[in-house]
């Protein structure tokens, strides 16, 4: 016999709620979200945790240069996961390193989604020709991948800097650069759910009543886009940090004076062959490890938003 | 025993994380040779979950919990999948409720009847287009010889249920299951289905 | 269908017209082409001379109408760094290029599908969960990091390939290739199966879905009532049906290959188009930068064309105007 549950209390319902549910007992949604969450908090307190400040050039000591991690001959507990060429701690240069690494995807991904739901929700709204007209340009930009996208936006964008600004801004570049990648998927998505919004019933109602226009797309209809922009976010999180780390290992994202994982492997990679191996592992798989619980979350999540697979 | 069909006792459930919801309770029911037996219900009821145990076609994870099902004095509901295909199609027919997504959009109607008659008459390719046109004709599709190479987008909603019922009579099968077969249809449509 | 294609080449013209006005500002506008041309000690009557030459004082629409003839006809100028014609550049890499991006797609595309297949059919075999994970990692990995890790194994480690470069090339007609030679396979190998990669697990995921989706479907259920066998129903129904969407999903994947060969040439210095570009952006040799933002355009336009047809083609619904 069916049982049916009957207790009403706000706790109750929000633990039976599906998707809840879902995450609890999914334990790959848990690890990841544990994982991304230590990674994130991590990244940002960096300057708290991180045993040393790798860019103080006072703490920074040669001598104690291309130290193996400390459970190899020759490391030392001082250097948890070795030194790098100039001595620099890679634990902390990869505590550093990751919060750029986060830093600039949240950026990034949060300009693609400022710009893109603005966008797909005017695109929704008003429809007619501003419609056709932006999703045109959306699709044609969908048929190019977003890395090539990026490569070429960011490499223009870097040649058109006069050449001693380019260091400076070469982090903005890449935001950019990686936003205006990013923004098609989210007005498709926006739109979509704007489209779905405006035609119910209390929408008309609303507009029949006199609210201004942009009162109801704020009110009604942009907190229902939300759902299906927040799993484009966390896919377009892990995306937009695997493409900030491809553009600095192909020397055209942030430059090593304030590296991001993608960087410090670049530079570690030079090493590689002379068996200077940990200066490129680390940073890899601190990068690896951060996409990948991002990416874990991502899927649950649209799994479990996704009300056809249940 | 005269009945073509039996049903006894049948309870099919579904786990759900709130426990097994039944969706069939219990269900007996009784079809001789020759008779036609309505199922009526509102939504929900369960009228398809009863036809789709008795093909053994149950959405996962329904399962049949308790119960019989006897076709033809041979008991079929424990029946392994692959005996049970060859008692479907050729001995029990079924018709689906929606007839545009029953056919593959992709095949023309006379691929879809000819696979049909050649794995439950065991016919070879050629007999199997004549019959096919026979079977078109039988149901009342003009100029079936023609329509044997269409798509199924290519007919309209009442002349596709006619394929579907010229589907599932192709195994000559003695017992037919029909699920709401008119839904899908507009009125006009509807009234020639019974005709 | 002649609407259709009319439709599509206007949209196609459009999409070059804006490149090629991007392309242009990056010629006019970034950084002095005269500086480029002639240096920093130039005099400043050299100067003057030179922008008539290059006919820098016209109007700019004058300029435009110039560039995109030369465009038309290939010519993009001398690239400022290596002082050759850029088109002439561009030719000289392609082969290295589109061998890559041929043996990539062939491993990606086989391997892809046959396992997408499996696992969509054998939905809950330990080796399709096995094959799910390895793929979710793939998906994950970001291509240089894989190359590296190839190159560490395969080349610092086991010392079997080579860790760079373009081996065994051999001239046939015009036409540099490798792929004739042992030492041009060995060197090929590696930079293919990074290429490869991140296609094939895409394309696995998507066949697998589509695979599933299309089991779940009323007509195979309706297959499986009228008492079809399981192969008619996989391959005859389910096949079918699955790969039309991802027809179009592959077409749309080349285009992938390419993008993602400007990493993998970078990490294995292949001496292909991907590599000349990230090298032209570092040292901002525009003629270099604006002729292959034009390429690669012209390149993606025309791939999106042929995909748009064969789709129109292969899919009934679509060549009738609809269900």
């Amino acid at each position: 016999m069916a049982k049916i549950d009957q207790s009403n209390s706000r706790w109750q319902r929000f633990l039976d709620n599906d998707i809840v549910y879902s995450f609890f007992t999914t334990p790959g949604a848990i690890i990841a979200a544990t994982i991304t969450f230590i990674a994130i908090t991590a990244a940002f307190a960096a300057p708290l945790i991180a045993p040393y400040n790798p860019f103080d050039p006072a703490q920074i000591s040669l001598w104690d240069g291309k130290l193996p991690p400390a459970w190899s001959d020759g490391g030392s507990t001082a250097y948890l996961l070795g030194t790098d060429n100039q001595g620099r701690d890679m634990l902390s240069t990869i505590l550093y390193g990751g919060r750029i690494s986060i830093l600039v995807g949240i950026a990034a991904v949060f300009l693609g989604m400022l710009l893109g739901v603005t966008l797909g929700v005017i695109s929704g709204y008003f429809g007619g020709l501003t419609d056709t007209i932006i999703m045109r340009i959306a699709d044609v930009q969908l048929t190019i991948p977003g890395i090539l996208v990026a490569i070429l936006i960011n490499g223009i964008g870097r040649a058109a800097l006069p050449l001693e600004l380019r260091e400076e801004f070469a982090i903005y570049v890449v935001i950019v650069a990686i936003g205006l990648t990013d923004w098609p998927q989210f007005a498709r998505v926006a739109r979509g759910a704007t489209l779905v919004e405006a035609e119910k019933e209390y929408v008309q109602a609303a507009k029949l009543i006199g609210l201004p226009k942009f009162t109801i797309i704020l009110r009604h209809i942009l907190p229902n886009t939300l759902r299906p922009v927040l799993v484009i976010a966390t896919i377009g999180l892990a995306l937009a940090i695997i493409a900030e780390a491809t553009l600095s290992f192909l020397g055209q994202g942030i430059p090593p004076t304030t590296p991001s994982l993608g960087t410090l492997i670049r530079v570690g990679n030079e090493f590689l062959f002379s068996g200077l191996w940990w200066i490129t592992f680390f940073p890899a798989i601190a990068l690896i490890i951060l996409v990948f619980s991002v990416n874990l979350l991502g899927d649950w999540m649209r799994d479990a938003l996704n009300p056809k697979l249940r | 025993m005269s009945n073509l069909l039996e049903i006894n006792n049948l309870s099919v459930d579904f786990p759900s994380r709130r426990g097994q919801v039944a969706a069939v309770n219990k269900v007996s029911i009784e079809v001789a040779k020759g008779e036609v037996l309505g199922l009526v219900g509102e939504s929900g009821a369960g009228k398809s979950t009863v036809g789709n145990s008795i093909i053994n076609l149950l959405e996962p994870p329904g399962y049949i919990s308790g119960g019989e099902i006897i076709f033809d004095g041979a008991r079929i509901d424990q029946l392994s999948n692959e005996e049970m295909r060859k008692i479907r199609g050729a001995k029990i027919g079924t018709i689906f409720q929606d007839p545009q997504t029953s056919l593959n959009p992709l095949m023309t109607i006379g691929k879809q009847l000819s696979e049909t008659l050649i794995e439950t008459l065991k016919i070879s390719g050629s007999s199997a287009r004549e019959k096919a046109i026979e079977l078109l004709d039988s149901v009342g599709i003009p100029e079936p010889e023609a329509r044997l190479d269409a798509y199924p987008h290519q007919f309209s909603g009442g002349m596709r249920q006619r394929v579907v019922i010229a589907l599932a009579l192709a195994g000559d099968p003695d017992l037919i299951i029909a699920d709401e077969p008119t839904t899908a249809l507009d009125v006009l449509s509807k009234n020639k289905f019974w005709i | 269908m002649f609407y259709f294609i009319l439709n599509r080449l206007a949209q196609a013209l459009l999409v070059m017209a804006v490149v090629s006005a991007i392309s242009f500002s990056l010629f006019n506008f970034v950084g002095d082409p005269v500086n480029n041309m002639v240096g920093q000690d130039a005099t400043r009557e050299q100067r003057i001379e030179i922008r008539q030459q290059l006919g820098l004082d016209d109007p700019i629409l004058v300029q435009y109408q110039r560039f995109m003839l030369n465009v038309a006809q290939g010519d993009f100028g001398l690239s400022y760094r290596i002082k050759q014609p850029v088109s002439q550049l561009i030719l000289e890499r392609l082969p290295a290029t589109l061998e890559l991006v041929f043996a990539s797609a062939i491993i990606a595309v086989f391997i892809g599908i046959v396992l997408g297949v499996f696992t969509g059919i054998r939905r809950y075999s330990w080796v399709s969960k096995i094959i799910m994970s390895v793929s979710l990692i793939g998906v994950s990995l970001p291509t240089f990091i894989i190359g590296i890790g190839l190159i560490y194994l395969f080349a610092v480690y086991l010392r079997w390939l080579p860790s760079s470069g373009r081996a065994g090339v051999i001239e046939i007609g015009g036409w540099k290739t490798s792929l004739l030679t042992v030492d041009g396979w060995r060197s090929i190998i590696l930079p293919a199966i990074t290429l490869s990669l991140f296609q094939l697990t895409m394309i696995l995921r998507l066949v697998r879905a589509e695979m599933l989706e299309v089991m779940r479907s009323d007509y195979i259920k309706f297959a499986r009532a009228r008492g079809l066998a399981n192969r008619a129903i996989h391959f005859g129904h389910a096949l079918r049906n699955t790969l039309v969407p991802v027809i179009t999903i592959i077409g749309l994947n080349i285009g992938g290959l390419i993008a993602y060969s400007v990493i993998t040439e970078t990490v294995f210095q292949w001496p292909g188009t991907g590599l000349m570009f990230i090298q032209a952006v570092d040292f901002v040799d525009v003629p270099i930068m604006a002729a292959y933002l034009i390429f690669v355009a012209l390149l993606f336009v025309v791939i999106n064309l042929i995909v748009d047809i064969l789709y129109f083609v292969v899919d009934p619904r679509i060549r009738r105007g609809g269900s």
